[in-house]
């Protein structure tokens, strides 16, 4: 390992560097100081710098490609298809997680305030910005494709070197993204100011997902321009055309990784003042009076403004939570755009059945995100907040998810009644009301801390995406039970109903009593007193 | 690494700058010469610190032109960051390096020769009394120990140049009183020095210039004495109110105490 480590930074590997414009002697004392930064607990907020994270995120994506393996093996699939869906999944996954962590170490620089008055060029900066992007690849690749590269020799007509090839072409890919997303930003930072690009950073992890929703009409129009008819008919002539676009494709990454460099440190202070303003007008509403009513007085309504706005204005939240929960929210999105023209007491199965699980899923992933913010620092305030009022606060941290259930079902309601008639509409609005509310109720017990309090752990962002992968099989047992079972008789989901309603009463106001236990064990750990004694009094 | 030309050291001509639509610079234009030691005057939001954060090649300035000593900026941002040091406004720092740790990072990044880097941080760590707080991380450092952190990573590499912004917050008075000194002594030894401060007793007795800017246009500069002479002021202070306008005593002030009664 030393001696590795000896090459890497020997005269070879300095001319390499040199090479590319970078500064050797400056990127390796940049590349020390990352990972002194990250084992001290000061730069936590990147996958690739943080090793339990990126181990829990390989061990996660291992389980989840085993799965896929042996479903592919059962179905005996054929080595090509197999190959070329593992590659599929490789490239998609690795589009998702890479374009999220390039976006956070590029247009989210928080070291880069220290650092910007250093005598450090663009490109020996980028570099080590950018290096941890190879360790994730690293990581991940034999997670993700190690299982179904020896899993491939049990194909059948699968050549002896299968393996070899699998995880060639698998590390192939996975570098040809890393290259692909570090261009993406490099474009963009050509072209957008620099307080722009943070605001575009957040939604650059939404990409692949979009991209995904939108796949089979990008190939129907495809087809629709009718290629055959257009592209050359002799095979020598096509394959200089698509030798010509490769070239064309490899000059545009080139030249993106090159923008990369350029004058990167005069942006940073110009990035880190920028981000989203979205919703930064002062706006008043009845729902915080409601909100202090329903919840418990002036804390509640405290919490509730300050969740509800940070939720929607805090930049890591925003990031981590547009690219993790981007599947949810196209999924709800379909399942509506679908579902509501389809009656689920008809007997023909409608996509509405996923909606309120998908709005479920919503809301454990802004409990797993919500304790996490840009503005950690200001954690401070809550130390000075008198202790009985945490419980009041714990409360109105819980009603802007239920404020958002509510009208979200509101929304949904014109449409159902106008084309399925009152009652089986009101029926399947209090169903799901009901079910996202028992999910609400058990994602406010999963809020570990006061909101936007802690340094962002990225270990949350990388498992999620698997666990919802995993989550699917679960939710589409529900869904299948719903429709088989539940939906034959308006009686039996009025029943579920009920009971779902009670289960949802219990779950929030147990869940709110642990938020607040945990807040108030946050506090007391903060302040170096005994946590215990919280629990204990609490109890 | 190239020379510049004879001349001012620092040539700021016509600059502007624009944070999102609101302009903070308006042709903002000043010289300093080599080994002047100038205040840089104003109220809060007047652009004090973006003009410095401009020198330092943290900025790019939106219009004008800005050298130091001969090399343009943003151009020659890397060669220019060789040759200042600068303390910011706010103590940002890597929390969780120890002081020996982050000035090691700092010389190291200036190319500081390590036996004389070494030198050095026993010297100022001796001076600014963080000598047995060396090996402790930052984040236990109280803030006018982060502060003498901050200047002492600014002089690690022999700056020409030393751009000060605020440099004497949180410090306690020997410390202040140590800074002062230093700050003479080094234009003594040939630094230009670009001071910004609210405090301006400091600057009428450090600096033998003062550069006034308020909303982002220069409305004073010159020598100290010069400046109390031509307002008929015997302060500082009473020059900087006279200029920006703020000679009667905010009615705001009367305000809050009704307020808070009520």
């Amino acid at each position: 390992m030393n001696a590795v480590a000896a090459a890497l930074r020997g005269p070879a590997a300095s001319r390499l560097l040199a090479g590319f414009g970078v500064d050797p002697k400056r990127y390796w004392l940049l590349m020390d100081l990352f990972h002194t930064m990250s084992e001290r607990g000061e730069m936590m907020d990147q996958l690739g710098r943080n090793g339990v994270a990126l181990n829990t995120a390989a061990a996660m994506y291992a389980l989840l490609s085993a799965l896929i393996t042996a479903f592919a093996l059962l179905a005996k699939a054929r080595p090509v298809p197999y190959l070329a869906g593992f590659l599929f999944f490789t490239a998609f996954l690795f589009l998702a997680v890479l374009l999220s962590e390039a976006g956070n170490s590029l247009v989210n620089p928080v070291e880069g305030m220290v650092l910007a008055h250093q005598p450090i060029t663009g490109a020996t900066y980028t570099a080590a910005k950018l290096s941890h992007l190879l360790r994730i690849v690293l990581w991940l690749t034999p997670a993700l494709d190690g299982v179904p590269a020896f899993a491939g020799l049990l194909l059948k007509g699968a050549p002896w070197y299968y393996p070899a090839l699998h995880l060639g072409a698998a590390f192939a890919t996975a570098l040809l993204i890393t290259f692909v997303c570090c261009s993406a930003f490099g474009w963009l930072m050509r072209f957008l100011p620099a307080k722009r690009l943070k605001a575009v950073g957040q939604f650059a992890g939404m990409l692949p997902f979009a991209g995904s929703m939108w796949m089979g009409q990008m190939f129907k129009g495809f087809q629709r321009l009718r290629p055959e008819q257009w592209l050359p008919a002799n095979p020598a002539a096509r394959l200089g055309l698509g030798a010509a676009v490769a070239v064309a494709a490899i000059a545009v990454v080139a030249q993106g990784i090159r923008s990369l460099s350029a004058d990167y440190l005069i942006r940073v202070s110009a990035m880190m003042k920028g981000g989203s303003r979205a919703g930064a007008t002062v706006r008043r509403s009845g729902a915080g009076a409601v909100v202090a009513r329903l919840f418990g007085g002036q804390p509640a309504r405290a919490a509730f403004a300050y969740v509800g706005r940070l939720m929607l204005r805090d930049w890591q939240f925003r990031r981590q939570f547009l690219s993790t929960a981007a599947p949810i929210l196209f999924g709800i999105g379909s399942a509506l755009a679908t579902g509501w023209k389809l009656d689920p007491f008809a007997g023909s199965f409608s996509p509405i059945h996923f909606a309120p699980h998908g709005l479920g899923m919503l809301m454990i992933f802004v409990a797993a995100l919500l304790p996490f913010g840009s503005d950690h620092k200001a954690a401070w305030l809550f130390q000075l907040v008198p202790v009985p009022v945490i419980s009041g606060f714990a409360a109105g941290t819980y009603a802007p998810m239920a404020q958002f259930l509510v009208i979200a079902h509101a929304v949904e309601a014109p449409f159902l009644v106008w084309r399925w008639g009152a009652a089986h509409a009101a029926l399947l609005l209090a169903f799901s009301g009901a079910a996202s509310f028992v999910y609400a109720g058990l994602a406010v017990r999963m809020i570990e801390a006061i909101p936007f309090t802690r340094i962002p752990n990225p270990q949350r962002a990388a498992i999620t995406l698997p666990i919802l992968l995993l989550a699917v099989f679960g939710i589409a047992i529900a869904v299948a039970l719903q429709h088989f079972v539940l939906f034959r008789s308006p009686a039996a989901v009025a029943a579920a109903t009920v009971a779902l309603a009670v289960a949802a009463w219990y779950a929030g106001r147990s869940g709110i009593r642990a938020l607040a236990v945990s807040m108030r064990y946050q506090l007391a750990e903060s302040s170096g007193e005994s946590g215990s004694l919280y629990r204990e009094v609490d109890a | 690494m190239p020379r510049g030309r004879l001349g001012p050291l620092i040539e700021f001509r016509n600059v502007g700058f624009a944070y999102d639509h609101e302009q903070v610079l308006h042709d903002l234009s000043f010289e300093i010469g080599k080994g002047e030691i100038v205040g840089l005057l104003g109220p809060n939001g007047a652009g004090k610190s973006t003009t410095i954060k401009i020198i330092a090649g943290i900025l790019a300035p939106g219009g004008g032109t800005v050298r130091i000593d001969g090399l343009t900026l943003p151009e020659q941002a890397v060669d220019v960051k060789q040759r200042i040091g600068y303390v910011p406004e706010s103590a940002m720092l890597f929390e969780s390096l120890t002081g020996q740790e982050f000035l090691e990072l700092c010389g190291r990044l200036h190319e500081v020769e390590e036996v004389v880097l070494q030198h050095r941080i026993r010297e100022l760590l001796d001076v600014f009394e963080l000598s047995s707080e060396r090996s402790s991380r930052l984040d236990t450092y109280s803030k006018g120990m982060r502060q003498k952190v901050l200047i002492a990573a600014a002089l690690l590499h022999n700056p020409d140049l030393i751009l000060l912004d605020e440099p004497l917050s949180g410090l306690d008075v020997n410390a202040a009183i140590l800074i002062k000194d230093l700050l003479a002594a080094l234009a003594a030894d040939g630094k230009t020095i670009l001071y910004s401060s609210h405090v301006l007793d400091v600057v009428e007795k450090v600096c033998n210039r003062a550069l006034i800017i308020h909303k982002g246009r220069l409305i004073a500069e010159g020598a100290t004495a010069d400046l109390k002479a031509s307002t008929n002021r015997s302060t500082l202070e009473e020059v900087f109110r006279v200029l920006t306008g703020s000679e009667q005593a905010n009615p705001g002030v009367a305000r809050i105490v009704a307020g808070l009664r009520s």
